[in-house]
Order: structure tokens, then sequence, then C-alpha cells
């Protein structure tokens, strides 16, 4: 008891002397969201309380303007202390010197808690040698499957191989007032960027860049690449995948899965709260994705937190950046579904039996980071613009890859 | 002679706190942006900025992306510019009639404009959507006048459609109170001059009202030229560019060589050509106008 | 009689040109009025089935829209002053007095009209930051918005200056009034019309403006309805019943300054003979 009270005596002293160090934190936790409400009302004030010498100052950004504020405050020299970063973007700000390499900072720390994260979410940190970040949360996409559509079609699971999902997309796809119109659709989504195509190109067995990082040619335009757009393609031009993909509007995939439209979509852990806020009787059925030549591959999503280059408090950045990866507060963020990156909250209980992150966290042991490389941006749009040409324009889509190999190595070379 | 130089000196003060502000907020930002595209610029203050001449500029000739952009942005000025005008002339004509309740749909007509592009891009969004889209819905189900649900914003022939629309139907409210304004400045004599004549609705409109509001034209043509040339959110928000750049246009790619890319130097360069080319079709315009008018 | 056919059919033209202007306004009414649970139903809901005023007290109270409203008023309003005070200003000294230089400098106000806002706003930050009194501050906003268009501004004000008759001012000059008195008493009064059209158009532009504040408040507390509206639109999805509720909200002021304003804007148009 004495000495509680002596070491808070001294760290009153301490605070007294030295003062209390503000560091400012951005993030995109929306205001009405229980992760928000836990990180003021809980995880802020026990850190403070920890360390009465750091206050923290939170400050909310859309995530639509995240980057335009990062950006115009990069180029000001403006930035917050520590920021919740998304992990595409955590490279293209490393590589301009905006953020501060840990492993260089604080290397014995650093190294020590390096292996506590899993190695998907950790590798989006890294770029050209150092590590611009921790990671803080994770996700990936898995099967959204509608029982009652499966039924109907007389099928008894999900699909768990390429041949059955090309199959049971076929079989779930139906005119059923018989208009000449389909009105049910058995896969469905938003886009054809990578985060969108990557569980396609990489179940198959392809791949965009090479392990390096650092070539295309041959990985984005290998056979099974060219096969994963194939065989998207041919599903895309014989009807069975909804308009959705090619931007066209409509239904969206959450409400078009809950209203019986699309039989199949690929989606997040959020798709559960959205889903369940706007149908509260919806059944939600997540199963992995199909397995092709490759496994059972989808795309890793997330933030990383990271501390600005410019920062004056670096210790204490790295102190809070430290406490939001330990393993309380991780654990603390899984009730307010937020996806822990610790490899030690795998087999705890509390994903164990949550609603749905299991299969989520299954999912994560294989998914594939989208290349964390500075030229992503423009590699993504690449990619993107190489599905549309072959899905939209009807280019044959091993000219559509190879056109965006050359394109990409482009980007690289800017790099070099 | 003494009331002269006190007069030069007075105009000088007046305009001087306007012309100031305007110097720093606008003129010099200017001639920044035009030397960051002389740059391999990074945004981090820290690194320094590589010279590299006109580099951008030769880049850019180069680049089919950036002719796609011009492209789609003169057509986009071609359709929306007209278009507003072409409405807001008739409904103005139709509401200088004397009708009662003439102020009651002056503010109908009037509320697009007033309202945030970011908002009304949204919802064109939602109203354009191949299923569930309310156009969609009216043309197929309400109207039949077509049997199948159009692609709009999944084909690249139909995608700048709902751009070209929102921008005539934001726009049609500021030009008819021009227009408006216009019409109210025609005396009256002449209309009842030429009708004595035996003139009938459509030779008054071409032989009387267009003529006479030709400075009103004029004035529209250049700034709605100038604002069709800046069109940006309804874009960046309805299609992102998006299918295969088919509605990309000049501020849009700007942008994404900018933000998206950091190619800040290249964004500066896009901006520049683009600045001269406006700055060009606003003089011609005005040149042609003049010519007219005397 | 056939006058009377006429009017039917252009009462019924202008009937449905509003209603396609405004349909989109009454979908939006419509969907700040219905729960979560109704927004996505195909076919569209018309009539909001049950309605509810539910999602605009949400915004004001649980959603600080209270807050952010004061804010915005508390920003447009000086800054629509300044604003219109400014242009006039530097109208004024175009169309009245001759000075060297005059001609050219309006030639380089008016050519920077087309220049794209959006890549001034680094270099326009850049000064901004220098000053730590400036970040954070809402007199900042006030004080940008205040210069923002003067260009565009003074272009749209000096025909309508050069349209009054002079001798009102020399007159007054006469009986020994000042230049400023002058400027303020009796060509101020006299172009009211256009001022009033300035005071639309530029609370339009500082009420609307979002990205530029957001840049500059970052605390909460000195949030704009702009930024309020936009957070709606969160990472995973659209709440659309509160951006909606939110956006009526915010129309709101918009359009009561618009009927103050309007019937004079059609006379400031009309009488300031626009010149290019």
């Amino acid at each position: 008891m004495k000495k509680i009270f002596l070491v808070l005596a001294l760290m009153v002293v301490v605070v007294a002397v030295f003062g209390v160090e503000e560091i400012t934190f951005w993030h995109t936790y929306s205001t009405n969201s229980g992760e928000y409400k836990l990180l003021t009302e809980k995880i802020i004030p026990e850190f403070e309380k920890l360390h009465p010498d750091i206050k923290v100052v939170e400050t909310q950004v859309n995530y639509d303007d995240m980057r335009q504020r990062l950006i115009v405050s990069t180029a000001t020299g403006e930035l917050a202390d520590v920021i919740r970063m998304d992990i595409i973007w955590v490279p293209q700000f490393g590589d301009i010197e905006v953020l501060l390499p840990l492993n260089k900072a604080f290397p014995n720390e650093f190294n020590k808690l390096k292996d506590q994260f899993l190695p998907g979410p950790l590798s989006t940190c890294y770029w050209n040698g150092n590590y611009y970040g921790l990671p803080l949360d994770t996700n990936t996409r898995v099967l959204l499957w509608n029982k009652k559509l499966f039924e109907e079609a007389g099928l008894d699971g999900p699909p768990e191989t390429m041949e059955e999902f090309v199959n049971d997309i076929k079989l779930l796809t139906k005119d059923k007032d018989g208009d000449g119109q389909t009105d049910q659709w058995g896969y469905a989504d938003y886009g054809l960027g990578p985060w969108n195509s990557i569980p396609w190109i990489y179940s198959f067995g392809g791949y965009i860049l090479d392990p390096t990082n650092s070539k295309a040619e041959g990985y984005v335009n290998s056979d099974e690449s060219i096969k994963a757009l194939e065989t998207f393609k041919d599903l895309y031009y014989d009807g069975y995948i909804a308009d959705t993909v090619v931007g066209g509007g409509g239904i969206g995939t959450f409400e078009g899965y809950a209203e019986d439209v699309y039989a199949m979509i690929i989606a997040g852990p959020w798709s559960w709260p959205i889903i369940k806020g706007q149908y509260p009787d919806a059944e939600i059925n997540f199963a992995l994705f199909p397995a092709g030549k490759g496994g059972s591959k989808s795309v890793v999503g997330g933030e990383d937190i990271v501390i600005s280059a410019f920062s004056e408090h670096k210790e204490a950045a790295w102190e809070f950046a430290k406490y939001m990866t330990s393993y309380e507060v991780q654990k603390a963020f899984v009730e307010v579904s937020q996806m822990p990156v610790r490899k030690d909250l795998v087999e705890d209980p509390i994903i164990q039996n949550h609603p749905y992150f299991h299969t989520f966290m299954k999912q994560l042991e294989t998914a594939v980071a989208r290349s964390p490389h500075p030229g992503w941006n423009q590699i993504n749009d690449i990619m993107d613009l190489a599905w549309q040409n072959a899905i939209v324009a009807d280019y044959n889509p091993d000219f559509a890859l190879w056109e965006a190999a050359m394109d990409i190595e482009e980007v690289l070379s800017e790099f070099e | 002679m003494k009331r002269e130089v006190r007069r030069k000196w007075a105009g000088f003060l007046f305009v001087l706190p306007g012309l100031l502000s305007y110097l720093i907020w606008t003129l010099y930002p200017i001639i920044k942006s035009f030397l960051m595209s002389l740059y391999k610029w990074n945004i981090n203050p820290r690194i320094p900025n590589e010279f590299v001449g006109l580099s951008n500029y030769v880049k850019l000739f180069h680049d089919d992306k950036f002719y796609t952009a011009l492209i789609n942005t003169l057509k986009y000025v071609i359709v929306t510019v007209p278009g507003q005008m072409i409405i807001g002339l008739l409904i103005a004509v139709l509401l200088t009639r004397g009708l009662k309740g003439q102020t009651f749909f002056r503010l109908l007509y009037y509320l697009p404009v007033i309202t945030s592009w970011v908002v009304v891009s949204v919802l064109f969004q939602y109203l354009f959507a191949t299923r569930g889209g309310l156009v969609n819905y009216l043309l197929k189900d309400l109207l039949h006048l077509i049997n199948r649900d159009i692609r709009w914003l999944a084909q690249e022939n139909t995608a700048m459609i709902p751009i070209y629309v929102l921008g005539i139907w934001k726009g049609i409210g500021w030009s008819m109170l021009i227009f408006l304004a216009g019409l109210q400045g025609i005396p009256k004599q002449l209309y009842e001059a030429a009708r004595i004549d035996g003139a009938n609705g459509w030779m008054l409109l071409r032989k009387i009202t267009i003529p006479m509001l030709r400075p009103v034209i004029a004035f529209q043509t250049v700034m709605l030229t100038i604002g069709g040339f800046n069109v940006f959110l309804s874009v960046y928000v309805i299609t992102g560019g998006g299918p295969r750049n088919s509605t990309q246009v000049l501020s849009s790619y700007m942008f994404k060589e900018a933000f998206d890319y950091f190619h800040f130097g290249y964004g500066a360069a896009i901006a520049v050509i683009f600045f001269l080319i406006v700055f060009t079709i606003a003089q011609i315009q005005r040149k042609l106008f003049k010519r007219e008018i005397y | 009689m056939k006058k009377k056919i006429m009017d039917l059919i252009i009462y019924t033209l202008l009937f449905i040109g509003a209603i396609i202007m405004c349909f989109p306004f009454y979908y939006m009414v419509v969907t700040s009025l219905k729960e979560s649970a109704y927004i996505f139903t195909v076919p569209p809901q018309m009539i909001p089935k049950p309605a509810t005023f539910e999602n605009y007290k949400t915004v004001w109270v649980e959603a600080d829209f209270k807050l952010y409203f004061l804010n915005s008023l508390k920003i447009t309003l000086p800054a629509v002053l300044l604003n219109v005070f400014l242009s006039s200003l530097t109208a004024y000294g175009f169309a009245r007095f001759k000075f060297p230089g005059k001609e050219l400098w309006f030639s380089v106000l008016i050519a920077t009209l087309a220049v794209p806002g959006l890549l001034l706003i680094i270099p326009q930050f850049d000064m901004i930051r220098k000053v730590p009194f400036f970040m954070d501050n809402p007199l900042t906003i006030v004080l940008t918005s205040g210069i923002g268009g003067i260009a565009f501004n003074a272009f749209f004000l000096r025909g309508f200056f050069e349209s009054i008759p002079r001798e009102l001012e020399e007159a007054a000059e006469l009986d020994g009034c000042g230049i400023f008195k002058t400027y303020w008493h009796i060509a101020m009064p006299l172009a009211r019309p256009a001022l009033a059209t300035l005071v639309i158009m530029s609370f339009l532009g500082v009420w609307d403006d979002y990205f530029w504040p957001s840049l500059i408040l970052r605390d909460k507390r000195d949030w704009t309805l702009p930024i309020g509206i936009l957070g709606f639109r969160a990472q995973h999805g659209v709440q659309w019943h509160l951006l909606f509720a939110g956006t009526i909200i915010a129309i709101l002021p918009v359009l009561i300054i618009y009927f103050m304003f309007q019937k004079y804007f059609v006379k400031a148009v009309a009488e300031g003979g626009l010149k290019i």
C-alpha cells in the first residue's frame, strides 16, 4: 500500500515538474459506433491513468476525408502524433518519410513486439526495409450464402471448391417471374478492383506481384491469374453475376443478400451489424471463400497505427501505440466488433465464442495483403482497369493482363 | 487638377483591400502552383524537390488519359452549356407572361442551384441505379419506353448521361434567373410594334428577344463554360471517372494524379494547361460576342 | 378564350417542369422521414409509412446539429458581410475612378476566374498553418471566406455601379460630401439589388463550403453543418435517413435568405447590364 502511495506521489511530482505531454490521435471510428464509445470512455481514460504525464487528444475524421487531411497536413508538417491509418496507405506515406520507422526509432522494443502480430497484418506496415507502424485491427472478406435460396435450388451447403462455386452460381441464377429478365443472381460484389478480385485471383493460384513486390510480368499475367479473370468474365457475360460488379448501382450487395436477390456475396465483418441493422430478422451465413488451385484465399483489410515523423512527442506516441496493440485493449475492442491482430487472441474464447468472428479469423490465416507498395494506388487502378477492359469492353483476358503487367512494371520502376 | 489627383488616390485606396487579398489569396497560390509544375514535387517539405524543367509537360502531351479527360470535359461543356441556356430561356419566357404564381415557380426552379453538389450527386447516383433506380423504374415500369433496365453507370456510352443531366438540372435555375433579368430590360413597345406589324410568337423570339438578350447570352456562355470546365464533384461522387475512364474529366484526372498518386508536379502541370485552355476559350468567346454586339 | 387555353398549356408545362426539378427534393424529404428499415424497398416507397420525425430529433440533439448550426451561422454571417463590403469597395473603385494600371488589374482578375480552386488549397493551407493563431480558429474561415471570390464579385458589381447615373454622385460631391461618404450614402443604397444578389451567392458559397473548414477546424466543437452532414457517410455505409434530415436542416437557412433577397435578384442582373 505504502509503495503504491509512493509511486503515485512520485508520479505527481514528475507531472508537476515536467508537465503533461499532450499527444494528438486521428482516427476514423465513426462517432456513433461502439468502437468510438469504448475508445473515448474507457481506453483513453485508462491510458491516461497509467501514464499521468500523457494526455491523449483524439480527433475523429471521416474515412473519406482522412486521406486529403493527411496529404494537406503532410505538406505543412501539421500531422497528428499518432494516426490510425488504412493499411494500403502506410507504404505510400512511409515512402515520403512522413511516418516514423519504428524498427529504427525503437529497435529493441519493436523487435520484441513484432512476433506477437499475425503475419498478414504485420506485412502491411513494411516497405523498403522499414516497419512504419504496428497493425491495429484487421479484417477480410468471406462468402455470405443465403440458406433459403440454396435450399430452393436443392443445394445443402456452401461451395467449398472452385468447381462447386461456379456450378452453384449458375444454379442460383433465376428469372423468377418469367419476364425474361434475371431477378435472382448467384453472385454479387460491388466492383472489379483488387479488393474484389484478389479472392478470385489468389484462390485460382494467381498473383499480382512477386513475393518481393518488385516484379509484375509473369505474375499478374500468369496462367492462373488469366484463368481467374476468364472464369469471372464468362460468368458475368452469361448473366450469372449481378451488374453491381461493373458499378451499375442497383440494389446494394447487403440489401440484395437480405432480400433474397443475391444468393452469394463476399463481404467483411461489418456486413453483420449493417445487415442486422436494416433487416433484424435476416439470417446470415458465413463460409470460407471456395478453394481453387491456390487454396482458399481472401484479401486483408484493416488499419495500422502509425507515428508521425514530425512528432515532438515520439516517446509518448510510442507508449500509446503499444498500449493500443496490447492484449487487454485488443481484447476489449473485440467486444465492439473490431478484429484483433494479435496471435494470442486467435484461440481465445472471446473469438471462438463470437457469433461470427471465427470464420473471418480462419480466413485470415491464409488471406493476402494487397501488395504493400507506395505505388499501390496506381497498381490498384491498373488492375481495376484491366478487369474492366476484359469484362466491360470484352478484351481478351490475357491481353488485358499483359497490358496491366506492362503498366505495373512502369509504376514499379518509378520507385527504384 | 487637384481633384484629379485626389480621385486617382481615392480609386487606388478603394481597390487596395480587395486587390491585396486577391494577390495573397488567389494570385500567389496560382504562381506557386505553376512553380510546382516544374518540379518532381514532394508534399513532404523536408524532402527537397527535384527540378525537372518541362518534363511534366512533355509527359502530359504523350498521355492518352489526359486527352480522354480533355475530350470528356469538352463534351460536357458542349452538352451542358446550351442545355442549361435553352431550357433556362424557355422557362424564363414562359414565366414573363405575367401569370400568377410566378415567384413560386421561380423558387422551385431555383432549388437545385442552392443545394450542395455533394448531396445532389449522391442523390443522382441513386436515381440512376440499374435496379431499383427511379429513372429505370419510370422508363420501364411506368412509361414502358424500354423493356430492359438500362445500365446507366456501368456502360461507357451511357455513364456520362447522368452527369450531363445533373449538370443541366442543377444549372437551369441560374440561367433562368439571368434570362428573366435580361427579359425585363427589353422595352415592351418593341413587342407591341412588332405585333402590329403581324409578327407571330416565334418571330418575336427570333427577331426581338434573342438579339436583345445578346449581352446576357454572352455573359452566360462565358460563365457557364468556365463552370463546365470545372466540373468535378459530380464525376468524383457518381462514377469516380469510370467505367474505363469514360467519365474522367480534367479536374478529376488532376485530382487523381495529385492526391491519389502523389504526382503533385504532374497534377499542377495539368492544372496549368487546363487554365490556359479555359482562359483562351473565354477570351475567344468574349471577342466573338463583342464583335457581334458592336 | 385563346389566351386562356394558352395559359393553361403554359401552366401545365411549368408544372411538369417543376415536378422534374423538385422530385429529387421530395425524395430527400421522404427519406428523411423514414425509419432506417424502410429506406431500400423495391419499388421505392413514395410516401413514408410509417412517417417519423425521430431522425430530425436524432440529428438535432444527439448528433449535435444544434451546435453545428450555430457555428455555421457564426461563421457565415460575418463572412458574408465582409465579402460583400470588400467586393463593393473594389468594384466601386474600378467603376468610378481612373488610376494607373486599372484595366490591366481588372483583366488579371477576370483571367483567373477560370482557375480550378482545388489545386490552390495546398499553397493556401501552407500560408495559414505558418501562423498558429489561424489553426483551429473559426475566425480564419470568416476571413478566408470573406476575401474569397473577390474577382467574380468585383466583376459582377462593377457593371452595376457603372450603370448608376454619375450625376447623383457628382451633385453630392459638389455639396461637399467626401468620396467615401458618397460611396456609402449614395452609391451603396442605389446598388441594393446587386448587393442583395451578392448576399445570396456569397451566403451559399460560405454556408456550403466543406473541404476548407474541415481542414482548419479540427475540434468537433467548431464543426459546421457540411462537416456534420458528411459524418453520416461512414466507412462501410451511409445513414441515408440521417444524412437527408441533416441536409434539409442545412437547406432551410439558404431558402430563407433566398426568399428575403430574391425580389432584388432579377432586378440586379437586369440593371447591371452584364458585360464581359
